[in-house]
């Protein structure tokens, strides 16, 4: 069942860490640890940062949370759900920091390639008005 | 609390300097400040230790290679020293392991730094 913790914050910088810190327990609540807390951390971080800077762009707005589990492919997931009614933000659009041709790396998407690299999964949609992000990180052993 | 917590001058223009802490949001503007202010004083060459940094996301990388950028730019370097496992690992994965002289310890960075 997902959906089991919800959370709600001002769509600001300072809000962050506050949304970190839930979304870190809730994982550690359903047996993710070490550097796999990490990740969601990281990948948490970087997606309220591009909600509060490219969905709302610094006008004020609220960042809805919502984490639990959800069994894929017979595999269970930790799931983080984020919704926004800022303007549409779709983290597919963004490319990748780096190119063929050029491995200098480019600072802009780099937040997107975090989030894409820390977790397994990403789907995102905008309906009537809201983002709607989920982030899935398989429930399992640590990486070493 | 200052992400920067201690400076050592080395010579005329290198500086080691330690950072410590949550690179995030909230302290790479102090970040950012201090270390450009060390550029104006002529500290083109920066050693930053990075031994008690514990979290670095996007804007802290942002910042530490817009201070790389500026210091290119007046024939200084920036080295980066003592990097936990995970920053090594965020490190590897935006590329910036290509970019900056990274270092097991201190003592190696200023010796790449000032050789």
């Amino acid at each position: 069942m997902f959906e089991e913790q919800q959370f709600d914050a001002p769509a600001r910088h300072d809000s962050i860490n506050l949304i970190c810190e839930f979304v870190v327990n809730a994982a550690k609540k359903r047996g993710l640890a070490g550097d796999y807390l990490f990740h969601v951390e990281l990948a948490v971080d970087e997606a309220c940062t591009n909600i509060v800077e490219h969905a709302y762009e610094g006008k004020s707005g609220r960042i809805y949370i919502a984490c639990g589990t959800e069994e894929l492919d017979g595999e269970s997931y930790f799931v983080v759900r984020l919704r926004d009614n800022g303007k549409p933000f779709d983290p597919g659009d963004i490319p990748p920091p780096y190119s063929k041709t050029n491995r200098q790396p480019q600072v802009g998407g780099l937040g997107v390639h975090f989030m894409r690299k820390m977790m397994d999964r990403i789907r995102f949609s905008f309906i009537e008005g809201w983002n709607d992000l989920y982030m899935y990180k398989k429930i399992g052993p640590e990486k070493a | 609390m200052n992400p920067v917590y201690f400076k050592e001058p080395l010579e005329q223009d290198a500086i080691l300097i330690g950072v410590r802490g949550r690179l995030d949001h909230d302290s790479v503007p102090e970040l950012e400040i201090a270390l450009l202010e060390l550029l104006e004083e002529g500290y083109i060459h920066l050693a930053i230790d990075m031994k008690e940094a514990t979290y670095i996301n996007s804007s802290g990388l942002r910042v530490l290679i817009s201070i790389l950028r500026a210091s290119n730019r007046q024939g200084g370097d920036v080295v980066l020293s003592s990097l936990n496992k995970r920053l090594t690992d965020i490190f590897n994965m935006a590329g910036f392991d290509k970019v900056f002289s990274i270092w097991p310890t201190s003592d190696e960075a200023i010796h790449a730094l000032v050789a």
